[in-house]
């Protein structure tokens, strides 16, 4: 999977691990670290509230008891009568008594719980004889009534104590009464009780005070029938109605103040940090208790900042990874597509190159490699383009050569065949050859064998002229006295033919730097070539001095040439046999003019024809001077 | 006695073949050029064609196919004499119906053979 994906994929999932894999693992830990150090702090926290709390509570019951004992211990109180037979005298003194310790209580709170007296205080207290009858009270509406004495099983068995929540039943009201049993003076028996009695909702004083546990944490005191027995912050008039069956009363109750659940559901069902302290004389449970959702709105917090700036770093990674990996792989693509472009052939397209590192040192040198490639290619097409050229040129050559051989040859078959059949007619006894006849062949068969030398020599002059292996030997010659000359080697022929040899050109010699020989083979072969053709009229030889060159012409008024063969007139085995020509039997080679055409070319010349039919024929000729006579 | 017509533009050889074939008892018709062989061959009807296929403007060919496309005259058995190393040429004249073909410089005995032979499968 991951091997198939192309390079940025692969570069960019990489990196991205590579950063926020720690990122993530980092992030998790600071969270559950933090959450874990939180909850253990809230739960020290609640722990000491709770702790202060129950202390309190302590304290308050203890002072009610301390009371109790004064009031059971003091000299009048003691002296109640164990039978019950109380003067009334004693009595009145006793209410007396009662009303001075209600009144200071009230007056004068002790300084350390201030807040207690203060706020709750003692809302009566009540004297009461061995039979439960009322002797003195702070409500004095209910002295002389009598009451249910169950109090004093618990009394004897375990001194002074509370009582917990006891109705009133005279007025219906609650109270937390705290009682102490009194001993005569003389005799030691228990004469009488002492009963202080408070609001119920007293302790709510204690627990109500909610410094340090801001929105949702509250402190509420369970009895042992499970009864809160405080205020509680989110249920009204709970006093006593409320039954809180949860797992941290529970735990409570039947562990005592071993640790118990620190995080539970409460009695409304809600999820909260708690923790719990037992109050065995009391068989009390004080219970501080957080909601989860406040106690970890810090980790919240925590967690959603975590989240955003990670958030915000994954982000910032992800872009700068983008970033980095594309100016990490946008160069090897483009070396790839560089590449691409080099094996289709196309070299000239290079890689932009703005960096000094180790892939630009590649593309440098890709760029590099493609342009000798891009040379070295051009270089090789170039040379295949000479090589083939040479090749159409060998080519031809070739075939130029191979018509020349057939050419050759046929040339060479047909004097052949004039000798042997000549010969053959000689040989042949039946035929009556007269001796005129015999002659005759004879001469034909030399005519063809001089055809055949002439037709030798000429290729042989050709060959050399067109390997360039033919020597100039040159001299400085009087053109016009060495056209003189040759005209008269000319003139009888001309004069058997009745024609007219003429030669033309002015008094003064032109010097001309030439071969001699070669000069009047070209006369010749020109000269010669008129002469086959004219049938009446003139042949005429001419030069002119032109400055820097010669200009020389064969003239003559015989047939003329077509258009057509103009073009082929100087072609090797070219050979016209024109109807009109005076003397179609004289062969030449068909040679002679491409020979004279090479000479001249060799002197540094140019040669032409200009010929029209039925008017005559021109061949011209030029030649440079070279070295010009003073 | 039959009639053989040389067409050959070189005039000595034509004069040679024509002595060559009257001493072995042939009448002979010489002509120089391609135009005036046709109509040679038009108004004489020669028994046997000798052609020189190699004339100038390629004249042989050009004959030659003029007297095998003409139905007066493509019964004329030809003999071609050819010079020639051109295999065209050469492929040329072998598929214009030619009846014999000899290269020069041709055998006198054989040439006779082969007029002899065109003659008897001509009658």
């Amino acid at each position: 999977m991951f091997r198939d994906l192309k390079l940025g994929p692969k570069f960019f999932l990489s990196l991205v691990v590579i950063s926020i894999v720690p990122l993530l693992v980092i992030s998790a830990f600071n969270y559950f670290y933090t959450k874990s150090r939180l909850k253990e702090s809230t739960i020290g926290n609640l722990r000491a509230i709770n702790d202060s709390r129950a202390a309190h509570v302590n304290q308050f019951i203890r002072l009610r008891q301390e009371q109790a004992k004064e009031l059971s211990g003091s000299y009048m109180i003691r002296l109640l009568d164990p039978q019950g037979a109380n003067s009334l005298q004693l009595t009145d003194g006793i209410q007396r008594q009662v009303d001075s310790v209600y009144y200071e209580i009230k007056r004068t709170p002790r300084s350390d719980y201030q807040y207690i007296d203060q706020a709750s205080g003692i809302n009566n207290i009540s004297i009461w004889d061995i039979h439960g009858n009322i002797i003195a009270d702070t409500n004095r509406l209910l002295i002389g009534k009598k009451m249910p004495f169950k109090f004093l099983h618990i009394l004897y068995e375990k001194g002074a104590y509370f009582t917990g929540f006891e109705e009133d039943p005279f007025t219906g009201e609650k109270f937390l009464t705290i009682l102490d049993g009194v001993r005569n003076w003389s005799t030691e028996e228990y004469s009488g009780v002492v009963l202080l009695k408070s609001r119920a909702d007293v302790l709510n004083d204690i627990t109500a005070v909610r410094e340090g546990l801001g929105k949702t944490a509250e402190t509420y005191i369970v009895d042992k029938d499970k009864q809160m027995i405080t205020e509680s912050r989110f249920v009204k008039d709970a006093i006593l109605s409320l039954q809180v069956n949860t797992k941290a009363t529970e735990a409570c109750f039947r562990s005592g103040n071993k640790q118990g659940p620190v995080l539970y559901k409460n009695y409304q069902g809600r999820d909260v940090l708690g923790v719990q302290k037992y109050l065995p004389d009391q068989e009390w449970c004080v219970i501080t208790e957080i909601d989860a959702k406040e106690a970890f709105t810090p980790v919240i917090v925590f967690r959603n900042r975590i989240l955003f700036i990670g958030g915000f770093l994954i982000i910032l990674i992800l872009i700068l990874v983008h970033l980095a990996g594309r100016a990490f792989i946008r160069p090897i693509v483009e070396l790839r597509d560089a590449s691409l472009n080099v094996a289709r052939g196309k070299y000239d397209e290079t890689i932009n190159v703005d960096s000094r590192d180790e892939l630009s040192d590649l593309a440098r040198s890709f760029n590099q490699m493609a342009k000798v490639l891009a040379s070295t290619t051009a270089q090789l097409k170039e040379k295949n383009k000479i090589l083939e050229e040479q090749k159409e040129e060998l080519k031809k050559k070739d075939q130029l050569k191979s018509e020349f051989v057939s050419m050759v040859s046929h040339e060479l078959r047909t004097p052949m065949s004039i000798i042997k059949g000549s010969l053959s007619q000689l040989l042949d006894d039946s035929a009556q050859n007269t001796k005129e006849i015999k002659d005759k062949l004879i001469n034909i068969s030399l005519g063809s064998i001089k055809r055949l030398t002439d037709l030798i020599n000429n290729l042989l002059d050709l060959s050399k002229i067109e390997a360039g292996k033919i020597e100039l030997h040159k001299a400085l010659v009087d053109i016009t006295g060495l056209i003189r000359e040759i005209c008269h080697t000319f003139d009888p022929q001309a004069k058997d033919h009745r024609i007219e040899m003429r030669c033309r050109f002015s008094s003064e010699p032109i010097m001309i730097d030439v071969d001699k020989d070669k000069m009047i083979q070209i006369f010749i072969n020109l000269i010669g070539n008129s002469l086959k053709f004219v049938e009446k009229g003139f042949i005429e030889v001419s030069a002119k001095d032109e400055g820097d060159f010669v200009q020389c012409m064969v003239e003559d008024s015989g047939p003329g040439i077509s258009k057509e063969d103009l073009a082929k007139v100087f072609s090797r085995f070219q050979q016209f046999n024109h109807p009109l020509a005076r003397d179609p039997g004289t062969k030449g080679t068909g040679l002679g003019l491409s020979i004279s055409k090479g000479l001249v070319e060799l002197h540094g010349g140019k040669i032409w024809i200009e010929s029209e039919v039925g008017v005559g024929t021109k061949f011209i000729f030029t030649l440079p001077k070279r070295i010009v006579a003073s | 006695m039959h009639k053989i017509l040389i067409v050959e533009d070189d005039i000595d050889l034509a004069m040679v073949l024509q002595m060559n074939l009257s001493s072995k008892g042939y009448k002979v018709l010489v002509a120089h050029d391609a135009l005036s062989g046709t109509s040679l061959t038009h108004s004489e009807m020669p028994d046997v064609i000798i052609l020189d296929i190699n004339m100038p403007a390629g004249g042989g060919l050009a004959m030659l196919k003029n007297i095998k496309l003409s139905i007066k005259t493509k019964i004329i058995p030809v003999i071609v004499l050819s010079g020639s190393e051109d295999e065209e040429l050469i492929h040329a004249v072998l598929h214009s119906g030619v009846e014999s073909y000899i290269k020069k410089p041709y055998d006198l005995e054989d040439l006779c053979r082969h007029i002899k032979t065109v003659l008897h499968i001509k009658e």
